[in-house]
């Protein structure tokens, strides 16, 4: 009896809370639904009061002029180059800073080299400049490299992440020493160690990583806008900047640009989650 | 005693190999330029005349900015936005990635929903809260709906513009939060909870004296990375208020921006993040020692 | 014993910067030009550029006794910052066809004119590749840029084809622009700029457009125009302090007080509380506050108005910006049917004003690391004697003086048949008016500007008197000069 009210309970609990959650999730994306509707009025109904959520009647001119189909922009934007630079960009970031930064972190969290807390709290360090100081002189270095105004700018300081970094030698330091060390009495090498053991439990640490970094790469807004000058490598911050820019008032039109920008990115991750998330929840929770 | 020399010389030598290609470009594109910006910073450098072209002045850089009220004004925003910002996004973080995890039906569209934030560009982002703020916008609509009968103009307001951009920092941070939350709660050992339940432990309780303790290496992590995010606040300033109304929302890597590249005192603003580097530095030091008495690994 | 040899490494780095430093060569610039446009996939809108662009590299890549003249032509980038379609693309066009045969072909890059577009074209010019000339539009970015070592020095250039810069362009128009005797840069438009007035508005009201009008004048015009409620309500003027706080100090009050209107005689100090300053500030605070003629600067900020959507959308009567007029052909972006018309700006009550707001703009200069020096040098000729003409289309007017005027007003009143007020229109902006406010002096000016738009927002803003923010706003200033 008792524990069939118990169980009541904390179902009502349950769902009490899901429903809290669930208001506190859908205030985080009022914005983008804002956003969207907005993206599909005329000029002056977006500024209508109470504000419509569903458009009277949808107004496709604001992404036909971003997206410059039928001639109805002022100028072509290039939002389908800017696309796949980004996303040239962000993959090859993305697969690189991974393994680098997996290895690297894994080597601070377990390999005792000398020196390791020095060069780690050297990497800390770094991390508290601000990007925007050390423009001017990554400027420099790529322009002796022969490489300014090249995709090359963002694509090689994008090859490692020191967060990254960090992030993966904390996790490193949370798995236990002993499935290392009976790979090692074993007779395994580090590398093996590395590849066979470590890389596969850190997994779902590597995918959330993999997340952030694809996403910092797609939002780079300051460098690529610096080192890139040439339209035909812009990419897709470079080009809604430009966009927004220029059409200061037509808040549709910003609207329509902000969610092409968007919406192939939370599509991509909608579709992808799955994977992550089954990586995530490797091991489910039974609540 | 040789054995042993060697086996260490092997496992330096391990080590270096695994960081070696993070170690490259960290210092290629990171230390490198660092210590040049150190370099400048006690220049006169103005930077269209050239990579060479300036004169050493010496500390005048790191001595004149404790003069300049620009500068005291960003570091006071800076830290009070540091301050308030951080810790409620962790603490809303960690209180909604563990109900999710421990309670709600439909985890993902939640989790999905607060991430949605982060995945998205500064740019776009900001612009929409510039629209949410303006008096016709969401925001201001639903403080009306409150009962709040004349709301302030938020990005216009002295006393509201800083308040309203670190809504949106939090807004913005605390998806991640959670999202890095999630993977190391999935890490935790559900024995012990096992063990606290049957010894009749609430679900407050195993929140604070189990969840909270498990989770304070990724808490370390996150308070360090968004204290350097927060101070390093930069496009969400520029595009909504560009550091007014007055100077009130003038913050450190805004003013550094300006003075670099409106102003061209390239050497100025140099020493201005060496000494952003130098708070954020001594935070994260005073940090690291007092994990030992509250991280728990 | 590991820390050497981490600390070696940092040391061979740092050499190799400081190397990066001494020699700055301009090198590999061929290169990566010619990968960049090998990339390149016409576009609509740089179409005549691009399929240049696309025939160079094959030219290039291909075999030399292909199709065409044969030899690669050079291909110029000329950064400006006005969109293409409001006169640019179509003076590019026709210098590609007028200089094909000559093995010239130029490609126009879009820069947006704001701190970071300019960043953008400074950085750009330092790498030494990828502008081979671009357009200056303020004063304080030029003079950065020539101290720089940004801008070629013209002389040789101009001695050696007899180009008189002081006989075509009017010695009194561009001698400020010569640093030391010499020229870096061809200014190629004449400034000059009113209020933008929508007809239709005063003509309702039964008010006739001014010729001429002071502060109070101004404001009680704007008062009678005025009217409306909440979303609905009309203003009579928008000040536009959103973006620039200095609006009534830079475009009203430099009729009395010149081109160098934030200092005193010799530029040892502010002149922030001279009595045209207070008026100036007065007008703004008394045309927002008092008589709620003008937007507020907070409603300005939040609700990010701006010239062109307040004046396109029939929201106000006038607006200080008649640069903007480029929008009053833009049907697509702003449909409207009100007559556009021009005035000169209000001068103050109490103050003479020999002055007129403008000068001349749009300066072009020449990289000095373009590997194309000569052919820059054709363009900018071709350019500043004759290219700029398309350029009306958009409301910009070439300053060169052998331009035949009739084709400029065909341009600038081209499309816009019952859009614009012809007779104001070339009083205001084209036919020359006077003596021009040019600037000569400009020590710390941005900053000196930034000290002054702080104090001028609380002042707007209610939070310090227009005495008391004028004051302070002296303190800084010459605080800051005094340095």
């Amino acid at each position: 009896m008792r524990n069939k009210k118990t169980k009541r309970l904390k179902l009502l609990r349950r769902i009490l809370v899901t429903a809290v959650l669930a208001v506190a999730g859908f205030t985080m994306i009022v914005p983008f639904l804002w956003m969207l509707s907005a993206s599909m009025k005329r000029p002056i109904d977006v500024m209508e009061l109470p504000i419509r959520w569903i458009p009277k009647d949808f107004y496709p001119d604001n992404y036909l002029k971003v997206w410059n189909i039928g001639g109805k922009g002022a100028r072509n934007y290039n939002f389908g180059l800017a696309y796949v630079n980004s996303l040239k960009i962000a993959v090859i970031n993305m697969t690189c800073s991974v393994f680098t930064s997996a290895a690297a972190g894994y080597a601070f969290a377990k390999i005792k080299f000398r020196g390791r807390n020095v060069i780690f709290l050297l990497y800390l360090a770094t991390m508290m400049i601000p990007t925007q100081i050390t423009l001017i002189p990554k400027f420099a270095i790529f322009a002796e490299l022969g490489l300014s105004g090249t995709h090359w700018t963002l694509i090689l300081p994008g090859l490692i992440t020191i967060t990254g970094t960090f992030l993966m030698r904390q996790y490193f330091t949370q798995i236990p020493d002993e499935l290392r060390e009976s790979a090692y009495v074993d007779g395994a090498g580090e590398f093996h160690i590395w590849i066979r053991i470590m890389l596969p439990v850190a997994k779902p640490c590597m995918a959330s990583l993999a997340m952030v970094v694809f996403l910092w790469n797609w939002n780079n807004y300051l460098d690529a806008l610096v080192f890139l000058s040439d339209w035909r490598l812009y990419t897709i911050p470079v080009a809604l900047t430009g966009f927004i820019e220029e059409n200061t008032t037509d808040y549709g039109l910003i609207m329509a640009a902000s969610t092409s920008a968007l919406l192939p990115v939370f599509l991509v991750f909608l579709a992808g989650q799955k994977f992550f998330v089954k990586g995530l929840v490797a091991g489910a929770v039974k609540g | 005693m040789n054995a042993k020399k060697r086996r260490q010389r092997k496992t330096d030598l391990t080590g270096y190999l695994f960081i070696l290609p993070n170690m490259l470009g960290m210092i290629l594109f990171t230390l490198i330029p660092m210590l040049f910006s150190l370099l400048i910073s006690f220049t006169d450098w103005n930077f269209v005349k050239g990579f060479g072209n300036w004169n050493y002045i010496g500390f005048e850089n790191y001595l004149k900015m404790w003069k300049d009220e620009w500068f005291l004004s960003a570091l006071c925003n800076t830290v009070i936005l540091a301050f308030i910002c951080v810790p409620v996004t962790i603490g809303l973080a960690l209180i909604a990635a563990a109900a999710i995890d421990r309670f709600a039906f439909g985890k993902l569209p939640i989790r999905l929903a607060m991430f949605m934030p982060y995945i998205s560009n500064v740019v776009a982002v900001t612009i929409v809260w510039v629209m949410m703020y303006s008096p016709w916008g969401p925001f201001t609509q639903m403080v009306k709906m409150m009962g709040v009968k004349d709301p302030p103009q938020w990005l216009g307001d002295y006393t509201w513009a800083l308040p309203a951009i670190i809504l949106m920092m939090v807004w913005s941070n605390v998806g991640y939060c959670v999202m890095i939350y999630t993977s190391a709660i999935q890490g935790l050992p559900r024995d012990v909870y096992e063990a606290a339940e049957m010894d009749g432990a609430g679900e407050i309780c195993k929140f604070f004296r189990l969840t909270v303790p498990f989770l304070s290496p990724t808490t370390f992590f996150l308070v360090i990375t968004l204290f350097i995010n927060v101070f390093q606040l930069f496009a969400q300033v520029q595009i909504m208020t560009k550091g007014g109304p007055g100077t009130s929302t003038n913050v450190m890597v805004y003013y550094i921006y300006k003075s670099a590249f409106n102003y061209y005192n390239m050497g100025y603003a140099a020493a201005m993040s060496w000494i952003l580097f130098a708070i954020l530095l001594v935070i994260t030091l005073i940090q690291w020692k007092g994990q030992k008495r509250w991280v728990s690994y | 014993m590991k820390m050497k040899r981490t600390i070696a490494l940092l040391l061979a780095g740092l050499m190799g910067i400081s190397m990066a430093a001494c020699g700055a060569k301009g090198t590999d610039g061929q290169d990566a030009g010619g990968n960049k446009t090998g990339a390149a996939g016409g576009s609509e809108t740089q179409n005549n550029a691009g399929d240049a662009a696309g025939n160079g590299a094959k030219d290039g890549a291909g075999d030399a006794d292909g199709a065409g003249s044969g030899t690669e032509p050079v291909l110029l980038k000329i950064w400006g910052g006005v969109p293409p379609e409001a006169g640019p693309q179509e003076s590019v066009d026709r210098f590609n066809e007028a200089y094909q045969d000559r093995g010239i072909q130029a490609e126009y890059v879009y820069y947006v004119n704001d701190d970071n577009g300019n960043l953008k074209l400074e950085t750009t010019l330092m790498a030494g590749e990828g502008v081979d000339a671009y357009m200056c539009y303020d004063e304080r970015y030029l003079s950065k840029r020539i101290e720089g070592g940004m801008a070629l020095d013209l002389t040789d250039l101009c001695e050696r084809d007899g180009f008189d810069i002081k006989e075509l362009f009017g010695e009194e128009m561009v001698t400020s622009y010569e640093y030391d005797g010499v020229f870096y840069c061809i200014p190629t438009k004449r400034d000059q700029y009113g209020m933008m007035l929508n007809k239709d508005m005063f003509d309702e009201a039964g008010i006739p457009i001014p010729t001429e009008w002071t502060y109070s004048e101004f404001r009680e015009i704007a008062k009678q125009l005025t009217h409306g409620e909440g979303e609905q309500k009309v203003y009579g003027a928008f000040l536009n302090t959103q973006q620039n706080l200095l609006t009534t100090f830079q475009y009203f009050g430099v009729a009395s007080l010149g081109g160098d209107w934030m200092y005193n005689e010799d530029g040892t100090a502010t002149n922030f509380t001279d009595p045209v300053m207070v008026e100036s500030a007065q007008l703004a605070y008394d045309m927002m506050n008092v008589d709620g003629s003008a937007p507020t600067h907070v409603d300005s900020v939040t609700q990010k108005l701006s010239c062109d959507g307040m004046f396109m959308n029939e929201r106000t009567a006038m607006v200080p910006a008649s640069w903007t007029v480029r929008n009053v052909k833009n049907l697509e972006s702003y449909p409207h049917d009100f007559v556009t018309a021009f005035a000169p700006y209000p001068v103050p009550d109490n103050a003479e004003a020999p002055y007129i707001m403008g000068g001349v703009g749009d300066m072009l200069c020449i990289n000095p690391k373009s590997p194309n020096v000569d052919a820059c040098w054709e363009y900018v000729k071709w350019y500043s004697t004759e290219g700029v003409v398309p350029l009306a289309y958009g409301g910009r007017i070439p300053l060169c003086k052998s331009i035949d005027m009739d084709e400029v007003n065909e341009y600038f009143f081209r499309d816009a048949e019952g859009l614009l007020d012809e007779e104001s229109a070339k009083y205001v902006m084209i036919v020359p008016r006077g003596s021009y406010a040019f600037p000569t002096i400009s020590p710390n000016a941005a900053e000196l500007g930034d000290i002054l738009s702080e104090e001028m927002e609380a002042v707007l803003n209610g939070k310090k008197t227009v005495e008391q923010g004028l004051a302070d706003a002296k303190e800084r200033g010459d605080a800051l000069l005094a340095k």
